[in-house]
């Protein structure tokens, strides 16, 4: 009898994780209690903080187990959407390598934030906390770009603005000016990778309509009202949507460089380029420090 | 009497033949289509450089192609009208009675700004359409629009400046009966505009 009961006060206390809907097309499930209990299992990571190891115990679910719970299988991604917005995109891939665990406890105590997604090899950045909403996505996956643009040569004759609301202690560029420029459409989902290979898959309406391109010494992070400081891109590297890409040019040396950060499959033998004066046919594509590269405007793969 | 003949027989030929196939939007004003080919062909001969374009319909229904697809458009004239051929691309980029292409090129000079918002004559067309559906077929996407419901430009009777193209501009009390796009140029009481701010 006192068995059973710690078990209802236990499950009592566990009711916050009821809040995440699992989204799988257009069949929703509201993640039970009743469907996971016996799934729990513990995983304890170890980052290194300050010079010292960092050792934390967690108790949840692990994400595998909750698309098999619903016989999840189509996807090629999948995204985490917190209570405030933050947003979290992990590829098939990412999920089967680094098998992460959603957590309700850490040391057995109930997390501050219900639930947060954690995992030994992931990075601190996509550790969401408070899910809301587990979705599955199948965005067709972004083919290499046909038209190319260098973020310099597109800056450079705009005027830099200071203090763009609501950031201001900062200098920048409205990221809608900048692709109002060479973007046919402004709507619709971009792919943004910063230096270090993070990447996010942002849909302009909801995070980017007044996201600021903020010059720092070493290039531009991208920050955006519409979205949690966490999600912010520091060193903002590449951009694309659709065919149409833009390269911040000083993060690579050249496009084997691109090549390797984008997993291209390959990379431009002969591009057209298209100055103020008209187009040119490169037969070589020189490294990007070459001072030829300020003059074109826009480059056809 | 042979010659009255022909001479008949080529008026009815060209009473016949479809109009020139309107390109509108970041073209050059007056761009047209004479004759059947591929879409990416006639770019080329009209130097222009289109990143993507809107195959409009005489309906309204209209379909949004990059860059890439261009090549896998073929235009053909056919009873007084003309077609859009695709059968690579999905089946919305296939149009009856095509009535316009709206051109898109980067880094376009004319535009409309309203307050603090930037229009290119490609841009200006768009905001007037919905997105209704993406497609893709063999590896090529599409996106078909209508119409938007009939929206104003700006709340008549609004006071504004307006900035004319000529340098002038004039702070008056706006109304929508007295604007208009032209597919690359706007206009407002007939003189070319390039600014609309509101008072």
């Amino acid at each position: 009898m006192k068995k059973t009961l710690i078990i209802i006060s236990i499950l009592l206390l566990a009711l916050p994780i009821l809040a995440i809907t699992v989204i799988d097309k257009n069949t929703e499930h509201q993640l039970d209690i009743k469907d996971i209990a016996e799934a729990m299992e513990g995983l304890s990571t170890e980052i290194e903080k300050d010079g010292e190891l960092q050792i934390r115990n967690w108790r949840g679910i692990k994400l595998q187990k909750i698309l098999s719970i619903y016989d999840i299988k189509d996807f090629s991604s999948i995204r985490f959407t917190s209570a405030d917005n933050y947003l979290v995109r992990l590829s098939k891939e990412d999920i089967i390598s680094n098998d992460p665990l959603i957590a309700f406890y850490e040391d057995e105590k109930l997390l501050e934030g219900n639930n947060r997604l954690v995992s030994q090899q992931l990075s601190a950045m996509f550790w969401i906390q408070d899910i809301a909403i587990i979705s599955t996505e199948n965005a067709p996956s972004l083919s290499q770009p046909r038209v190319i643009y260098f973020a310099e040569n597109i800056l450079a004759d705009m005027e830099l603005i200071t203090a763009p609301k609501p950031f201001i202690k900062a200098k920048g560029f409205y990221l809608r000016d900048v692709v109002a420029k060479i973007m046919p459409i402004t709507d619709g989902e971009y792919q943004l990778i910063a230096k270090d290979g993070t990447s996010h898959y942002l849909d302009f309406a909801g995070f980017l309509q007044k996201a600021v391109l903020i010059k720092t010494d070493n290039g531009y992070n991208l920050q955006s009202p519409q979205m949690p400081g966490g999600m912010w891109i520091k060193n903002l590297a590449y951009i694309q949507k659709g065919e149409m890409a833009v390269i911040f040019r000083d993060k690579f040396q050249n496009f084997d460089e691109v090549k390797k950060l984008l997993n291209w499959q390959n990379i431009p033998q002969k591009l057209t380029v298209y100055t103020a004066d008209g187009k040119e046919i490169l037969p070589a594509i020189p490294d990007f420090n070459d001072e030829a590269w300020t003059k074109y405007l826009k480059m056809v793969w | 009497m042979k010659n009255y003949l022909l001479l008949t027989l080529l008026l009815c030929l060209l009473a016949l033949a479809a109009e020139p196939l309107a390109l509108t939007g970041n073209v050059i004003p007056g761009s047209s289509i004479n004759s059947k080919g591929c879409l990416e062909d006639f770019f080329m001969e009209l130097d222009i450089d289109a990143d993507a374009v809107l195959l409009i319909g005489a309906d309204s229904t209209t379909a949004y192609i990059e860059r890439s697809a261009l090549k896998m458009v073929f235009l053909h004239p056919s009873d007084n009208s003309w077609l859009a051929i695709a059968p690579s691309l999905p089946p919305v980029c296939n149009i009856k009675n095509l009535s316009e292409i709206c051109v898109f090129q980067s880094f376009w000079q004319k535009s409309l700004t309203i307050n603090a918002t930037n229009y290119s004559p490609f841009t200006w067309k768009l905001a007037y359409l919905t997105n209704t559906a993406n497609s893709e077929k063999n590896g090529f996407h599409a996106i078909k629009y209508l119409p938007s419901s009939a929206k104003d430009v700006l709340p008549d009777a609004q006071e504004v400046i307006i900035s004319f193209q000529d340098g002038s501009s004039e702070t008056l009390v706006f109304q929508n009966s007295d604007f208009y796009f032209d597919g690359y140029d706007w206009y407002y009481q007939k003189k070319p505009i390039r600014k609309i701010e509101i008072y």
